[in-house]
């Protein structure tokens, strides 16, 4: 596990921090973390500490915004949500992986050679 | 793309909120850990469970951290910033070590930085007009008939008027037209100018000014304003003798008139010609040659007021104008100079017939001149050849200065690092990368030279002015300014970084190679690491050792030409001797009353009580002024007849038993030789060998220049002993001199007073006769003539003492750093030193060890040297005078003078080694 690695999954991590706001609303850092691990099914190992260095990411793009509030059991927590121009990367990104997954699948479900 | 420009933003502003942003992420991932412990704890965990649990799912709490913090902010430039808060304060523990270090570093740097303020000026500085790319310098090359006045060695800069506004009219757009670009022409502007002294009187004083006579254009060629009032204009110069206007210069205009604004539009008396103040220059432009400030601006076609004598406007023959033109933007030189090429050779070939003194090959070769095209960007090349070699031989000797002090520095660092080996060991089994300590070392290396540019700044700024206020004390160059500019600023901190590197890296990278487990387990004498260290210090020292003899032998070479020069035979006897200039031709006197009050000068002078003797000259001796002509000599074939040049004077009666030349055959000049009785010559020893190589010169006639066949009227009246004209360094040439008296036009003489007290108690007396006999005839260049002698010696005085500064301080800190090794290695050897006293031997014994350790690294250091110092030495042989820097004299002085600094130097540890106490030193550890 090297630097690539992380790079890769840093990508899809932001598109998986985008959606989930987009769906959810205003949420905290925990909160991103548990909803993806459970949509995923728990398929995608997470280091739930991984998540902040995303949200730190998506802020400096303006994509997210961060509020200090309180959760429903009364914990300071800072919340996320999505800004205007977040919601419009979201959608292009979004775009981008259906095309993306959909030409891939076109492309390994090539017959295999005959030897 | 606009996201990625805030991402950065962003990221380079929490460089600076880092410990805010930090906390709150403490608080974040705390918050975090609560809520999913809650969630495991509603799930049914027990409250260790749910804790473990969530930190698992968390992962590891400190690398979260450390990802997030890589992708916050900077890592490269946040590590950077804690290396350099680290370094500054690992400096500040050791304040000893710091101060000697920075002191070192500033020394040398200060004085690159000095050295090069004054060189940037003089080699690389562009004039302060616009555009200087474009400016071009016009020289002609090849033989000319006529007058030649010029400053550089051969003349070919130096044109005449009408072949000026020929070439003006024909590769300008519009003759005489501004620097705004036209199509056609090869240049946008051709402009002229020369330059003379005159007499400048204004509220009853007078005084010699220096006055440039420009052409109309000058100022929009070059592009200069004015600070107030107007340039001088095309329309100044449209008629000969028009326009009685001038422009002053700003710095003349501050000094003499107190800045004040109300002198536009009143008027000066120039040589005793009213003309109107119409502008002043703008502050900044100090002239195009450096070295020589205009302190007054006239139209060129004002010149008769300068030289009544030579109209010189309509003169083809009179070569006395300096050219300067813009070229057209986007045309490279080689291109204007073949374009301008068939437009000269025309004008050539019309001026042809006049030169009816010429031979036939002399002809061809005037028909093939051609314009040579120089940059003007730097203005005009400074008049003293020498001084630019000069100047980048001691910008070697000092960057060689500044080498011997990064190797000391670089031996404290080496020493520094051995004592710091533990923190390294430590660093490095931590998971630090030996990169990312090496960076640490260098940066806090790069500290120390920064601190010590700063300080070195100070040093820089001594340096400079005194060499501005020598130069412009000693005549070598007026209007340098001893401030230090961006670009000597930008220079000290390049000189810094690199110097930081420079003594950084090698420490640096010895440093961190440290043998882990034994440094931190604490076993000293460690063998493999101790050698090492002490290794890298003797080549350290070694190389000090070896530049330092290269510096002490150039230095030695240096002071050794200057002193052959002090004792150069002049031919004469300067001693004892007053000289003083006076013009009157520029108060308007004519050339009869000029004669007469020289002789009433001199009467009343030579009545003056102390006073022994006292002759005039038309060209002052020893100021780089010459003087030649061709000569037509009796006896000479026809065919060379006219085509040999000699040096000449004019001299005044008793001249050569003033001056104590010897008189070998004749008679001299008496008053009775005048403008009505025969014309009289006395040649020097050369030209007698060369014209009348078996004697019997006396009685034999010549002339100055003159038409084929016309008669040769002067005789010869006497033979001298050569001596020296110009200068120190010259060669004697043949010389031939004439009574002033009986000069086409004369008007300005400098004289000669012997004196039986001291010379300078004169100049009042002197003085004082002057204003009785004209009360507004200034007199000047008044000094001894030793004094005079002096300054042609300037440049080499100034070299020999900053070559010997540099040479002692390179010697110091090679001392310096000879003394640090050894006194270490004492220390180091000190239970060795124990055993070996213990066991018998003598303590002579134990110091000649030492001494002769640093026999052997100055030995080394010296085998090294000597070659480098052979080759640096042909590069600056032709700066001297009668020496060689590798002359064997030299030598042996500077390796007479490495061995008293070695013995110097190692004296103290030889001598506490040999004091050394058997009993205590065994216990040393």
């Amino acid at each position: 596990m090297g630097d690539a690695k992380l790079d890769l999954l840093q990508g899809t991590l932001d598109l998986m921090v985008l959606q989930t706001l987009a769906s959810l609303g205003p949420l905290h850092g925990y909160g991103i973390a548990r909803r993806i691990e459970q949509v995923s099914g728990n398929e995608v190992l997470l280091n739930q500490g991984t998540i902040y260095a995303s949200l730190v990411r998506l802020q400096q793009r303006g994509w997210i915004d961060a509020e200090w509030g309180t959760s429903d059991n009364n914990r300071k927590a800072k919340f996320y949500s999505l800004t205007k121009r977040g919601r419009r990367q979201l959608v292009q990104d979004a775009a981008y992986w259906q095309r993306l997954s959909s030409v891939m699948s076109r492309v390994l479900a090539m017959p295999e050679a005959e030897i | 793309m606009i996201d990625a420009l805030r991402q950065s933003r962003e990221r380079f502003f929490s460089l600076f909120r880092g410990a805010a942003m930090d906390r709150e992420l403490h608080a974040e991932m705390a918050a975090h850990l609560q809520l999913a412990i809650e969630d495991n704890l509603r799930g049914g965990m027990s409250k260790e469970e749910a804790r473990r649990s969530a930190l698992l799912r968390f992962g590891g709490v400190e690398q979260s951290k450390e990802v997030y913090r890589d992708h916050r902010g900077y890592p490269f430039m946040e590590t950077l910033l804690q290396d350099t808060r680290f370094g500054l304060r690992m400096l500040a523990k050791n304040p000893a070590f710091t101060l000697i270090a920075v002191a070192t570093l500033a020394l040398g740097i200060g004085a690159n930085t000095g050295i090069f303020s004054v060189m940037q000026q003089v080699l690389l500085q562009r004039l302060p007009v616009s555009h200087p790319e474009q400016l071009v310098l016009l020289y002609s090359p090849g033989p000319v008939q006529g007058h030649v006045s010029s400053d550089e060695v051969d003349g070919s800069e130096s044109f005449s008027y009408p072949m000026y506004t020929a070439l003006r009219d024909q590769l300008t757009p519009s003759g005489g037209a501004s620097a705004s670009s036209a199509p056609g022409g090869v240049f946008a502007g051709l402009a002229a100018k020369a330059n003379f002294s005159v007499s400048v009187a204004s509220q009853g004083q007078t005084e010699l000014a220096r006055a440039e006579l420009v052409s109309g254009n000058y100022f929009s060629v070059l592009g200069v304003r004015p600070a107030i009032g107007r340039t001088l204009e095309p329309s100044d110069t449209a008629t000969i003798g028009g326009n009685p206007v001038v422009m002053l210069g700003y710095g003349y205009w501050r000094k003499h008139f107190g800045g004040d604004s109300g002198i536009l539009n009143q008027s000066l008396l120039v040589n005793n010609l009213p003309m109107t103040v119409v502008g002043v220059v703008q502050s900044g432009f100090d002239g195009i040659q450096l070295g020589l400030v205009p302190e007054v601006y006239i139209p060129i076609t004002m010149k008769h007021t300068i030289t009544p004598a030579s109209d010189g406007m309509r003169d083809h023959q009179d070569y006395w104008i300096k050219l300067i033109g813009r070229l057209q933007p986007g045309i490279p030189l080689a291109t204007a100079a073949a374009a301008i090429a068939p437009t000269y050779h025309a004008l050539l070939a019309e001026e042809l017939p006049l030169n009816t003194g010429m031979t036939e090959q002399e002809k061809s070769q005037f028909l093939a001149k051609q314009i040579v095209l120089k940059t003007g960007a730097r203005g005009r090349p400074l008049l003293e050849n020498d001084t630019k070699q000069q100047l980048l031989t001691l910008m070697a000797m000092v960057a060689l200065v500044l080498l011997i002090a990064c190797a000391n520095v670089a031996a404290l660092q080496t020493a520094r690092g051995a004592a710091r080996q533990k923190e390294v060991a430590l660093r490095l089994t931590l998971g630090a990368s030996r990169g990312r300590l090496v960076r640490q070392l260098v940066i806090e290396s790069c500290l120390l030279s920064g601190l010590g540019a700063l300080v070195g700044l100070l040093i820089a700024g001594w340096i400079s002015d005194a060499l501005v206020r020598f130069a412009s004390a000693n005549g070598v160059a007026s209007g340098l300014s001893s401030s230090l500019g961006g670009t000597v600023l930008l220079f000290a901190a390049g000189v810094a970084m690199l110097s930081g590197v420079v003594f950084g890296v090698a420490p640096a990278w010895r440093a961190t190679r440290v043998e882990l487990v034994s440094t931190l387990k604490e076993q000293s004498g460690g063998l493999a690491s101790g050698l090492s260290h002490a290794a890298m210090r003797k080549g350290l020292v070694i190389s000090q050792v070896a530049l330092t003899l290269v510096l002490v032998i150039v230095a030695g070479g240096f002071v050794r030409s200057l002193y052959n020069l002090r004792r150069v035979d002049l031919g004469f006897q300067p001693a004892s001797v007053l000289q003083f200039s006076v013009s009157p031709d520029l108060n308007g006197y004519s050339k009869e009353r000029s004669l007469d009050f020289f002789r009433r000068l001199e009467d009343r002078i030579a009545a003056l009580p102390g006073v022994h003797s006292i002759s005039g000259v038309e060209e002052p001796l020893i100021a780089d002024d010459d003087w030649g002509s061709n000569v037509r000599v009796e006896g000479e074939p026809p065919e060379t007849m006219g085509t040999h040049h000699v040096l000449r004077n004019g001299v005044g009666a008793g001249h050569f038993s003033n001056l104590g030349i010897p008189l070998l055959q004749g008679r001299e000049f008496t008053a009775q030789d005048g403008p009505a009785t025969p014309k009289v010559v006395i040649i020097n020893e050369s030209m007698a060998k060369t014209f009348f190589p078996n004697g019997g010169a006396v009685g034999r006639h010549m002339k100055f220049g003159g038409a084929a066949g016309s008669p040769l009227d002067m005789e010869i009246v006497g033979v001298v002993r050569d001596s020296h004209h110009s200068s120190l360094r010259e060669v004697p040439k043949e010389f031939a001199y004439a009574p002033y008296s009986q000069e086409k036009s004369i008007g300005h003489l400098t004289y000669y007073v012997r004196t039986s007290q001291d010379p300078a108690s004169l100049a009042n007396a002197v003085r004082k006769t002057v204003a009785d006999l004209d009360a507004a005839l200034p007199i000047y260049d008044e000094r001894t003539f030793v004094e005079q002698i002096n300054r042609g010696l300037s440049n080499e005085r100034m070299v020999a003492t900053l070559a010997t500064m540099f040479g002692a301080l390179a010697a110091l800190l090679a001392a310096i750093g000879i003394y640090g090794l050894l006194a270490y290695g004492v220390t180091q050897r000190t239970r060795e030193i124990g055993v070996r006293l213990a066991l018998g031997a003598a303590p002579q014994t134990v110091g000649k060890m030492i001494l002769r350790e640093v026999a052997q690294l100055v030995g080394i250091g010296i085998l090294i040297g000597l070659p480098l110092a052979y080759g640096l030495g042909k590069i600056v042989d032709s700066l001297l005078y009668g020496v060689k820097i590798f002359g064997i004299a030299g030598v042996l002085i500077a390796l007479a003078t490495l061995a008293i600094v070695a013995l110097v130097a190692g004296y103290l540890p030889a001598r506490r080694a040999a004091r050394i106490a058997p009993m205590i030193a065994l216990r040393y550890e």
